[in-house]
């Protein structure tokens, strides 16, 4: 069992009551306290928008009314996080650029359990984001599939350009006009399947659109995406 | 890359060419063992739980210890060149004008001795004594012999305090600031100021290497970073350990005669440091989840705010910091006299310190952040629930060394009020009073 908070180091309170003895539910691991996960914004009890998952008043926000400008079909993004907060921001600081793989641990099991009840695996087929080549060599982990580990993924995407830069080193401008970053088996049919894009932070939505069109062109029949972080 | 910046450090493969590896002759050692159920960090000596630190598709395991200063595996390999010496001396060393006084000078001369005869040693200062001023002889005198020196210390202000000083006393030397915020780029130089953190990643590199406040937090109780000083330092070189209040395991062995000891318990204006008082207040912690005033701290205050000198009000723990603040705004009423809290991650922290030193505040509330490394004139203080386990003995002793640091006002008030008396509390009691024994002789010579 984890006995300290990965963000402050202090002890985790696990309350071991009698009341949780006859709940008979099982005991949780926890890695972050609860001072420290008061301090994330979740993204579940507010209102968000439909298209990108993100804290909005209205149900369309200006970026998705954008892309639906440009006549692409909205992925409808569900997202659990904030990404700008200072706590979301420092976790994966340390999980993607430090590459500290343990941390995918602290929001691994509230992922996949969101995964699953949204999108049940006999419907769905998951396809996480891939990183690239020169990436992995570096981090030595893909940090998605790190998030999803216990889930059956499908590998149906690999990052296409050997140059490929790192997204999070880009300005909006340049990430908006990138061109096709993935490549996918040519012969891959998906006739009448539904499929679930999984990343770990939503930005722009470039990332998942080029997907998304990859899938369109393999032919999909439906198409949405889940991400840790908006 | 210039072969210079690697004297002394611990680099893995892709920091270091690797001509250079086959042309020094350097063997590599894997950065990451695995030992049992461990995976052991060649580099900080931690142990990590194999099933936290594994990495996916059998790429081995990496330390969770010290992954600010980059990952490493256990496909890295770590290399450390050899330390040479090279250094230019300057004709003039020391530039510094200031005189010692008498105590201060025998016990850098005692330093001077030690040094030569690589014999690791301490110096148990009181707080204030001026024990920067006292390394400069010995520093002067072995920089001249070209030993490569470092200064390190636990905190990063403390850094940041040395560094000046020291450049302004040997201002033909360049000194190396090295510390997680420092924005200036390593580069190979005799003297080095860092944190102890940095010296992870330096191996056999210092001829002499003090250690700063070596009971502060994070250092004491911290084995890396005490594995880590004691491989940055020359199988042939001296550790030097400043302390004010030396914990348990130090003092052990001062006992065991593998560490030196030199006294300096006087401070610089050779006044005995203040004895504190202590307080019973049965119902404090009653009185406080109230914010009750009870009438000891009304009639400090009052006396304090009459005097018209600043003081800071301890507290244990971030939660205490508003009901103590209430209640002292309560005593004082006044818009003349102006307080604020202050805590380790309050913004404005350095610009309230320096408030209460220019006299715009007469007072802070704080938590044991400003416990050392602090300056303030003619200040009184008093610990609220000095009993709380978040002050260790060193940490009071510590907080009890902030009063009396001038030489028109060597006194001042330190007042412990608490619930009961604990172990912590009485043994800095008696540290204090055993310093100001061993000053009285001195003074009695």
């Amino acid at each position: 069992m984890n006995e300290t908070c990965i963000f402050c180091q202090r002890q985790i309170n696990y309350q071991i009551n009698l009341g949780w003895l006859f709940s008979f539910s099982p005991l949780v691991e926890k890695w972050i306290c609860q001072e420290c996960y008061s301090l994330l914004s979740p993204l579940s009890k507010t209102q968000t928008c439909s298209g990108c998952g993100r804290k909005s008043a209205v149900r369309l926000c200006q970026d998705c009314q954008k892309w639906k400008a440009k006549r692409k079909k909205l992925l409808y993004n569900k997202a659990l996080y904030v990404y700008q907060n200072d706590l979301m921001k420092s976790y994966f600081e340390r999980y993607k650029f430090l590459g500290d793989y343990y941390l995918r641990k602290v929001f691994q099991r509230e992922f996949e359990h969101f995964i699953y009840r949204n999108f049940p695996a006999k419907e769905w087929q998951y396809v996480p984001i891939p990183v690239s080549k020169q990436t992995f060599a570096v981090r030595k982990f893909n940090q998605v599939t790190g998030l999803v580990e216990h889930l059956p993924l499908k590998q149906y995407l690999s990052v296409k350009s050997e140059t490929k830069e790192i997204q999070s080193h880009k300005n909006r401008f340049e990430r908006l006009n990138t061109t096709q970053l993935f490549s996918c088996d040519a012969k891959l049919n998906l006739q009448l399947s539904k499929i679930l894009l999984i990343d770990d932070i939503y930005t722009t939505g470039t990332t998942l659109y080029h997907a998304q069109k990859l899938m369109q062109q393999a032919g999909a029949q439906e198409i949405r995406s889940v991400t840790l972080a908006r | 890359m210039e072969i210079a910046n690697l004297y002394g450090r611990l680099v893995t493969q892709n920091q270091i060419d690797s001509s250079l590896i086959i042309q020094l002759n350097l063997a590599g050692e894997r950065a990451v063992l695995e030992k049992g159920r461990y995976a052991i960090c060649q580099r900080c000596h931690y142990q990590n739980l194999k099933y936290q630190v594994k990495l996916p598709h059998h790429q081995g395991y990496y330390c969770q210890n010290c992954i600010q200063l980059g990952r490493l595996t256990s496909k890295d390999f770590l290399y450390a060149v050899p330390e040479p010496n090279k250094f230019k001396v300057p004709e003039k060393i020391l530039t510094w004008q200031g005189k010692l006084s008498q105590f201060q000078k025998r016990c850098a001369q005692e330093l001077c001795t030690k040094v030569s005869q690589k014999q690791n040693h301490l110096i148990w200062a009181v707080t204030g004594a001026g024990k920067t001023e006292m390394l400069f002889p010995m520093l002067a005198e072995n920089l001249a012999k070209k030993k490569r020196i470092a200064l390190a210390t636990p905190r990063i202000d403390v850094c940041n305090e040395l560094y000046p000083r020291l450049q302004a006393a040997f201002e033909n030397i360049s000194i190396a600031l090295l510390h997680g915020q420092s924005s200036m780029k390593y580069f190979y130089a005799q003297l080095t100021i860092c944190t102890t953190h940095q010296l992870l990643k330096f191996k056999d590199a210092f001829d002499i290497l003090i250690v700063d406040e070596i009971d502060s937090f994070p250092f004491a109780g911290n084995r890396s970073l005490n594995f880590a000083t004691k491989r940055a330092c020359k199988t042939s070189g001296v550790m030097i350990c400043l302390t004010a209040t030396p914990d348990q395991s130090t003092q052990k062995s001062i006992r065991q005669h593998e560490l030196t000891v030199g006294y300096l318990p006087l401070r610089f204006h050779q006044h005995p440091l203040p004895e504190i008082k202590f307080r019973i207040e049965r119902h404090l912690s009653e009185l406080l989840e109230k914010q009750q005033i009870f009438p000891f701290i009304k009639k400090t205050v009052q006396k304090w705010v009459k005097q018209q000198t600043p003081f800071l009000i301890f507290v244990p723990r971030l939660s205490l910091l508003k009901p103590v603040f209430e209640i002292v705004k309560q005593i004082v009423d006044n818009k003349k006299v102006q307080g604020e809290t202050v805590y380790a991650a309050d913004e404005h922290r350095i610009a309230k310190v320096q408030a209460l030193r220019d006299g715009k505040l007469r007072y802070l509330v704080t938590t044991t952040i400003l416990e050392r490394g602090v300056t303030f004139k003619n200040l009184d203080l008093m610990v609220i629930k000095a009993e709380d386990r978040n002050f260790s003995c060193s940490s009071l002793v510590q907080i009890a060394g902030r009063v009396g640091r001038n030489a028109q006002r060597p006194t001042g008030d330190v007042y412990f009020v608490m619930q009961h008396y604990t172990k912590n509390v009485k043994q800095a009691a008696q540290q204090i009073r055993h310093l100001n024994q061993k000053a009285q002789h001195l003074l009695d010579e």
